[in-house]
């Protein structure tokens, strides 16, 4: 089998799967709800598996010809210029295939067990199926159309997923809230491939990277495209300032948060720019761009993290820390090192998430760490496998999230200019703040005296075990491939990943790599401080969830509040919105809208009068019509031809 | 003086129709009630499909282009493109019609008159004089008045039939009198005889006069302002399966032959007719667009929307090849479309025993997803959203104006889409209120089974033609080759 | 003398307008069928004229074509117009504007 037909199946089996599943809808009660679980993960499988073989075929390839480019059909066509729904498989799309499949899959099957009972799992199952395979046209994209067309539905789907349990307000607002933000980055989007294509009249990718040298090196038109293609990855990434929806959007159900707000789709931005690399190197001041946004990010991020007490935003904010620290990897340049964050991160934050599913589970739908506490006696295994993925996000060598974290920090030292110094120092305080929300929550919810909550609900809830098997055993892959996803990328033992990925890079500035003594050093150092954050965290919260907490008061107000943005978004947009609006009323609206169509309802009436008989429904007033009609034709004609 | 040859394979297509509907009036005789209606539902799906196939087989006979019954007719691809966009609409319209309650009594000469009517669109959009072109636009005429007076118990079907009838007969007086003038210039009916004396003397006031007579009469059939005044009050009043054949299939056969009339027969007068065309064009688009607007029944939305298709429709005769293959493309799009729309329309109509409004559509699509879902791709694709054809089928249409050197039209165009979202939306809207979700939900109409196939087919087409074109676009390119020379 | 063309063309059009003020003015749809009658044969007469003077059979063959082709319209309007009487409608095309907007 060829590496495009391999591909093109992994990417159809998502769509048949939600095909199918839709139709079995048509037959109603008759057809087992539990089938489309099945369907779901059986698609997922498949895919999986033709993403290995992808892989797998693509390693026996020349390293100089590990891309294939697939043209099924031509979409539209218009003199030079055309759209093919094609797909482009590389190394970086290979990596990409594998994360979306592979993670995804897992939690398909850790959501057999979630949404078991759920009156509408039929329409879960379909819509995230019509997701991953959203997620896979965005990654296989060739082309810019292609991309877009993968960041739109993979907005729109979000959107569906978040909104999934409508009958709740919070998550029809909060689906609301993500599309809105990510229809800003979309549009920022759509601008910036507009622009390519009026420069170089092209939006195949690499036809685009190929004519970049038209677009030159460090010039306004090459900062405009990338800024706005960076607009659209901040807001699908939930980066500042465009990350307020993020942490709303954990209402929807905690594996929808596992995949698409952790795994896969927020990730895009990152992918974004590694695609882009050959344009992005070319534009020095949108990267440095990135690696202060990122770095801010990173660290505002970690000190919100610190004080929610919602499990699951705690893990969102979590993750738009460790999202900000890809962008600064791939700012920097070392697109690898955000790939490979990216990688790690999946395993290890959807594994967070499923065992906050668990906790969930266990607990009859409380979110609120208050009400948790000591819950190791009973979920003892999601624990342990919970503390892997905290110590893998901490950074901790040589767990999987450490050395990937690293990777970056050494990046940053190996550039050694001022912003590689901002990316290290930076990277370095946020990871002691990783240590110290991340252990802060296991502390709280796992050790110390249940909260009576905990104990009226935990023992009921867990009589036969931690929760089904479906759950329980994604969870334990998960925390395995946390544990030893790291061996591809080994300080001064294994290149694997850096190298699989090197040729990807088509620009002339090399692929950064870090030397090994800079390597060992950001590894020193993180472990250092992701363990100091741990070792912090066990101190103040060691006891369990009623340690007391005292930030100095500022600081734990603007953590609080989440640093006010939602505050500014509101003074700065929609009050604005409201007032004009209510300004547009009253000087506008009034004036001319309810006055002009007045005028015009009067000129129609007036008009009506004379030409009743053309409106009434008379058929001698439509002959009458027909007959000074051809009768105004001739008399055209005949004036044209004198 | 010699008997002219008859080609049959190449009317094979037709004689299938007709032979069908000639079946079909034994079986009207023979068979009663349900037994006849669904013998006459199985010969008017095979004939259909026969007629479609016998088309791919002669598709691609003497090189695409035949001259049939002594040049009366040229059997091109073009005008077998159009023969497979009628079958698929009669196919399409059968379908949805099934549970349609007159179709107990009188099922047999409902599809006897369907197939008539295809039979003679068929042919005028191979004709190629103006006596098979009259000949043929009167055989679908007459069974399309009869078709619409069907329901004799309503009121409305009648005054539909009757004004259609009137109408129409004032609109073929017109096109015999162009036919007429230009008979009188040139000495001739045959399109390529009158090309040659048009091109001897293009200023000739005569043929002029003709011609804007022709143009007229055929405006007629197209529905395009000034001419357009009997189509919202005919679709509302027909039968809604007939409104659905009307609109789908007439379209496509009329806007064919007046290519073929435009391109074949009075090249020579361009210069005067293109602008008028552009005119009309613009007139049409935004006048039909903007009453729309302000209609609550949907059926009679639909029909001024029809009206403004046809307006898009124009643009592509002034547009060269590229415009009769755009022009191919829309009617395959707006055929699979329009027949979709209105076939939901008529089993929503069918469920609540009344005309089908905004109001009474809200919440709808909540209770009956596919019917809904598929009017909603329907409602996008008619707006010209993608993924749906419909974005295409547009974008190629104003492309090729665009190439063609009619920016303005292009622009105009694009204007009316947008005046056009205000009521396609409503619509769509309307159908996913949220606020009419819990609705009670009404025993579902008989038929509904065979509409809602129906839809689903012409829905999943609009979205295949949107997402995967190439070979209906190959297709069509081929078929606008066969009939005007590439620039 | 034999008329020339313009004559024929004279009385067709004489006749064209005749129907036509027939179809605008009169309000039975009977009387509207005549008067569509008279229009098409109005054409059918500038056939034959042209015919006559452009030579051949092709302007008087296509002329006993309208006519053929004119009967079938009417079967169909004098069904369409005793299917209303049937149902008791009133038989003035003025009257036909249930159907409007």
């Amino acid at each position: 089998m060829s590496i495009a037909t391999a591909a093109w199946l992994a990417y159809a089996a998502p769509l048949a799967g939600c095909v199918l599943i839709a139709l079995l809808g048509l037959g109603g009660e008759r057809v087992p709800r539990r089938a489309a679980a099945w369907i779901a993960c059986l698609a997922m499988l498949v895919a999986f598996v033709f993403a290995v073989v992808v892989t797998v075929q693509l390693e026996g390839l020349e390293e100089t010809s590990r891309s294939v480019r697939s043209v099924a059909w031509t979409w539209l066509a218009a003199g030079d210029f055309h759209v093919d729904n094609s797909i482009l498989v590389d190394q970086l799309s290979a990596v990409m295939l594998l994360v979306v499949t592979g993670v995804g899959f897992l939690i398909h099957v850790y959501s057999v067990g979630y949404m078991q009972g759920d009156r509408e799992e039929r329409r879960y199952f379909a819509y995230l199926n019509l997701f991953v395979f959203s997620m896979l046209i965005l990654v296989l994209a060739a082309n810019f159309v292609v991309l877009l067309v993968g960041w739109g539905m993979v907005g729109l789907c979000s959107y569906l997923l978040i909104g999934f349990w409508h009958q709740r307000p919070s998550a029809v607002a909060a689906a609301k809230k993500a599309f809105v933000m990510n229809a800003v980055g979309d549009i920022g989007m759509a601008i910036g491939i507009f622009m390519i294509f009026r420069q170089l009249g092209t939006v195949d990718y690499i036809e685009v990277f190929a004519g970049r040298a038209e677009l030159g090196a460090d010039t306004s038109t090459i900062n405009w495209i990338c800024g706005l293609l960076l607009i659209g990855g901040l807001a699908k990434s939930a980066q500042l300032p465009l990350h307020t929806w993020l942490p709303d959007a954990m209402e929807g159900p905690t594996p929808v948060s596992a995949l698409i707000h952790a795994a896969t789709m927020v990730t895009a931005g990152v992918y974004l720019i590694a695609r882009m690399n050959p344009l992005y190197s070319y534009a020095p001041d949108i990267q440095h761009l990135i690696v202060v946004l990122g770095v801010v990010g990173l660290l505002m991020a970690g000190l919100i993290a610190l004080t929610q007490t919602d499990i699951k935003r705690i893990i969102a904010f979590s993750t738009m820390s460790q999202i900000a620290y890809m962008f600064v990897g791939v700012g920097l340049g070392a697109y690898w090192t955000g790939i490979y964050h990216l990688t790690t991160h999946a395993f290890f934050k959807a594994l967070l998430f499923m065992g906050a599913g668990v906790v969930i589970h266990a607990l009859a739908d409380q979110q609120d760490i208050r009400q948790m506490g000591g819950l190791h006696r009973w979920l003892p295994k999601t624990s342990l496998a919970m503390w892997i993925g905290t110590l893998a996000l901490a950074g901790i060598f040589p767990l999987s999230g450490g050395l990937s974290k690293d990777s970056i920090l050494a990046a940053g030292l190996e550039i050694g200019n001022g912003w590689g110094d901002l990316a290290f120092f930076g990277g370095v305080a946020g990871a002691v703040l990783t240590g110290l929300y991340a252990s802060r929550l296991m502390f709280t919810v796992f050790r110390g005296p249940p909260s009576d909550y905990a104990a009226a609900h935990a023992p009921h809830h867990t009589e036969h075990g931690e929760g089904p098997r479906t759950m329980l055993y994604p969870v334990f892959i998960l925390a395995a491939l946390a544990v030893v996803a790291g061996i591809v990328q080994f300080p001064g033992l294994s290149h694997v990943f850096s190298s699989w990925l090197e040729p990807v890079v088509y620009g002339a500035v090399p692929m950064l790599e870090p030397s090994a003594s800079n390597d060992w050093i950001a590894t020193g150092v993180a472990t250092a401080a992701g363990g100091i954050g741990v070792i912090v965290a066990a101190i103040v919260w060691g006891h369990g969830r009623s340690a007391p907490v005292s930030f100095p008061r500022p600081l734990a107000v603007l953590s609080e509040r989440r640093f006010f943005w939602d505050e500014l978004y509101h003074y700065a947009f929609y009050v604005p919105a409201a007032w004009t609006a209510v300004a547009l009323r009253r000087f506008v609206e009034r004036p001319v809208f309810l006055v002009v169509p007045d005028a015009i309802g009067a000129f129609a009436l007036l008009a009506g009068r004379t030409l009743a008989p053309l409106q009434t429904g008379l058929v001698r007033a439509y002959a009458l019509a027909f007959a000074l009609g051809v009768g105004g034709l001739v008399l055209y004609f005949m004036v044209q031809a004198a | 003086m010699t008997t002219p040859v008859v080609q049959w394979g190449a009317l094979a297509p037709d004689l299938i129709l007709l032979g069908g509907a000639a079946v079909l009036l034994l079986v009207a005789v023979l068979f009663r009630d349900r037994t006849a209606r669904d013998i006459a539902m199985l010969v008017g799906v095979g004939c259909f499909v026969g007629s479609a196939v016998a088309v791919t087989v002669i598709w691609d006979h003497g090189d695409g282009v035949r001259a049939v019954l002594d040049g009366q007719f040229v059997v091109d691809r073009f005008a077998n493109a159009v023969r497979v966009i009628v079958a698929g609409s009669g196919l399409l319209t059968l379908m949805g019609a099934y549970g349609w309650a007159r179709l107990r009594e009188h099922g047999p000469e409902f599809v006897a008159f369907l197939l008539v009517a295809a039979a003679g669109m068929d042919l005028m959009a191979a004709s190629n004089s103006f006596v098979s072109l009259f000949v043929s636009l009167e055989t679908f005429s007459i069974a399309l008045y009869a078709l619409c007076a069907f329901d004799t118990k309503s009121s409305a079907s009648l005054e539909s039939g009757l004004k259609y009838l009137i109408l129409g007969s004032i609109g073929s007086v017109v096109l015999v009198y162009g036919a007429a003038f230009l008979y009188g210039a040139t000495g001739s009916f045959r399109f390529d005889e009158i090309a040659v004396g048009v091109a001897a003397e293009p200023e000739s006031l005569l043929a002029l006069a003709g011609l804007a007579l022709v143009l007229g009469g055929l405006g007629f059939k197209i529905a395009v302002v000034p001419f357009h005044m009997w189509t919202p009050d005919v679709y509302e009043g027909a039968p809604t399966p007939v409104t659905a054949f009307m609109s789908a299939a007439t379209k496509a056969a009329a806007f064919a032959v007046l290519v073929r009339v435009l391109v074949t027969a009075v090249p020579a007068m361009g210069d005067t007719w293109k602008p008028a065309l552009a005119v009309a064009a613009i007139v049409t688009m935004l006048f039909a667009n903007v009453v729309a607007l302000r209609q609550t029944n949907v059926k009679r939305m639909l029909a001024y929307s029809s009206v403004g298709h046809a307006g898009y429709l124009l643009m592509a005769l002034v547009s060269g090849q590229a415009g009769a293959k755009a022009l191919l493309f829309y009617l395959a799009v707006y055929a699979a479309t329009s027949v979709g729309a209105f076939t939901v329309v008529a089993i929503a109509e069918r469920e609540t025993g009344r005309a089908a409004t905004i109001d009474s559509l809200r919440g709808w699509g909540f209770s009956r997803p596919v019917l809904g879902g598929a009017l909603a791709i329907f409602l996008l694709s008619l707006a010209g959203f993608p993924p749906t054809a419909g974005f295409l089928a547009k974008l190629y249409l104003f492309a090729a104006a665009i190439d063609a050197g009619y920016t303005y039209l292009a622009l105009v165009g694009v204007a009316a889409t947008v005046i056009s979202l205000g009521y396609y939306l409503r619509v769509g809207l309307a159908l996913y209120d949220r606020r009419h979700e819990s609705g009670s939900m009404l025993p579902s109409a008989p038929g509904t089974a065979w509409a809602g196939t129906c839809a689903a087919l012409a829905a999943i087409v609009v979205l295949w033609l949107g997402i995967y074109p190439p070979d209906v676009l190959d297709w069509a390119g081929q078929a606008a080759a066969s009939l005007i020379a590439a620039p | 003398m034999t008329p020339g063309l313009g004559s024929y063309l004279i009385v067709s059009g004489i006749l064209f307008a005749i129907g036509l003020v027939g179809v605008l003015l009169r309000r039975s749809p009977l009387v509207v069928l005549l008067s569509l009658e008279v229009m098409l044969n109005s054409a059918n007469l500038a056939l034959v004229g042209f015919g006559r003077y452009v030579g051949g059979q092709d302007g008087q063959v296509f002329a006993l074509v309208v006519m053929g082709v004119a009967a079938a319209e009417v079967v169909v309007g004098l069904g369409l117009i005793v299917a209303m009487e049937r149902r008791r409608l009133v038989l003035d095309t003025d009257q036909l504007v249930e159907l409007r907007g």
